[in-house]
């Protein structure tokens, strides 16, 4: 019998089992994680440790397989330290398996919160941002309302230097 | 090229290309691999874990940034070149003696449990080191840990 076919036929007959399945993958991912976002960081054991409140020893001990067991507050205060977010997911096995495969260690890099350009700044607030930068143009004279649509079209054609063009509430507006 | 490779070329991801380092078990006159059937207690979660900890070391570039590596053996165990792997499972903690052998390339010469400084199996690191003189010499047997991605 393969490793494999002992293997699920555990996972299917056996709670331990399937608790020392789940165990194995994370005992190896959480740990090959901190490390990397340390070194990343350029951080020592120690100066990961004051940024956590914990001691370098636990910092040593969560980055070596299986010597702690994780709890969700450990996990929160490390991100937190990192500076980088965190989810729990209740998943399949088969995707936990393509997790764990498509998972590196050289790769693994998460954005900084300070570099989190998509969380900080929102398409929202962007475009708000984009909108106070903008001077209103004349409106367009009356006969020429049925074509406004057309006028930017117009406008970049001749090849004039006027930047961006967007339609808000029937006026036209120049980013600057 | 015609327009099917030229379409296939396409689809291919641009990814960065990984690190792969090949993990060999030392295999005994008596034909027995020593990272398959280990010289300590080899329950199904300490197996698994094994099975983990080379996944996932094995894609890592620096072997000093794997999370299993400890530190290199001291006296004649270091100069024979023998290096300590582990971590802990079953309450255990489970250690690796291996060795480099050529690029990329490392050896489990030994499966032990080291514990307020006792070894078990208590002659551990002189196995290792014995087997790793062999293996010095090119003349040991050496078989591919083979962990598939369906696991």
């Amino acid at each position: 019998m393969s490793f494999r076919s002992k293997m699920i036929s555990k996972l299917l007959s056996e709670r331990p089992s399937r608790e020392a399945y789940i165990r194995s993958k994370l005992a190896q991912v959480i740990p090959s994680q901190i490390k990397a976002l340390r070194l990343r960081e350029e951080l020592t054991q120690k100066e990961l440790g004051d940024e956590a409140d914990m001691k370098q020893a636990r910092i040593s001990a969560m980055e070596s397989p299986g010597e702690v067991n994780f709890t969700l507050q450990t996990l929160i205060r490390l991100a937190a330290a990192l500076n980088v977010g965190l989810w729990v997911e209740f998943l399949s096995h088969t995707e936990m398996l393509r997790r764990e495969n498509q998972f590196s260690q050289d790769r693994f890099r998460p954005v900084r919160l300070k570099e989190d350009r998509a969380f900080l700044r929102p398409a929202a607030d962007e475009k708000q941002d984009a909108m106070s930068n903008l001077v209103p143009m004349p409106r367009l004279a009356a006969n020429q309302g049925d074509n406004a649509d057309q006028f930017g079209e117009m406008a970049l054609m001749s090849g004039g230097v006027i930047g961006n063009l967007a339609i808000s509430g029937g006026d036209t507006w120049i980013h600057q | 090229m015609g327009k099917k490779a030229k379409d296939k070329k396409n689809v291919i991801a641009s990814m960065p290309e990984q690190a792969t380092w090949t993990f060999m078990s030392f295999v005994t006159e008596s034909g027995r691999a020593v990272a398959e059937d280990w010289d300590t207690v080899q329950t199904f979660a300490a197996e698994l874990a094994f099975r983990s900890m080379v996944k996932i070391n094995r894609k890592t570039t620096n072997h000093l940034e794997w999370p299993a590596w400890r530190h290199p053996m001291d006296e004649e165990a270091g100069k024979a070149g023998v290096v300590e792997l582990g971590f802990k499972e079953d309450g255990k903690p489970y250690r690796f003696l291996c060795m480099f052998n050529g690029k990329k390339c490392i050896v489990v010469l030994c499966v032990a449990y080291h514990k307020g400084g006792v070894w078990t199996p208590p002659k551990a690191v002189d196995i290792a080191t014995k087997r790793a003189k062999i293996v010095a010499t090119g003349k040991a047997k050496l078989n591919v840990i083979q962990i598939e991605d369906d696991l």
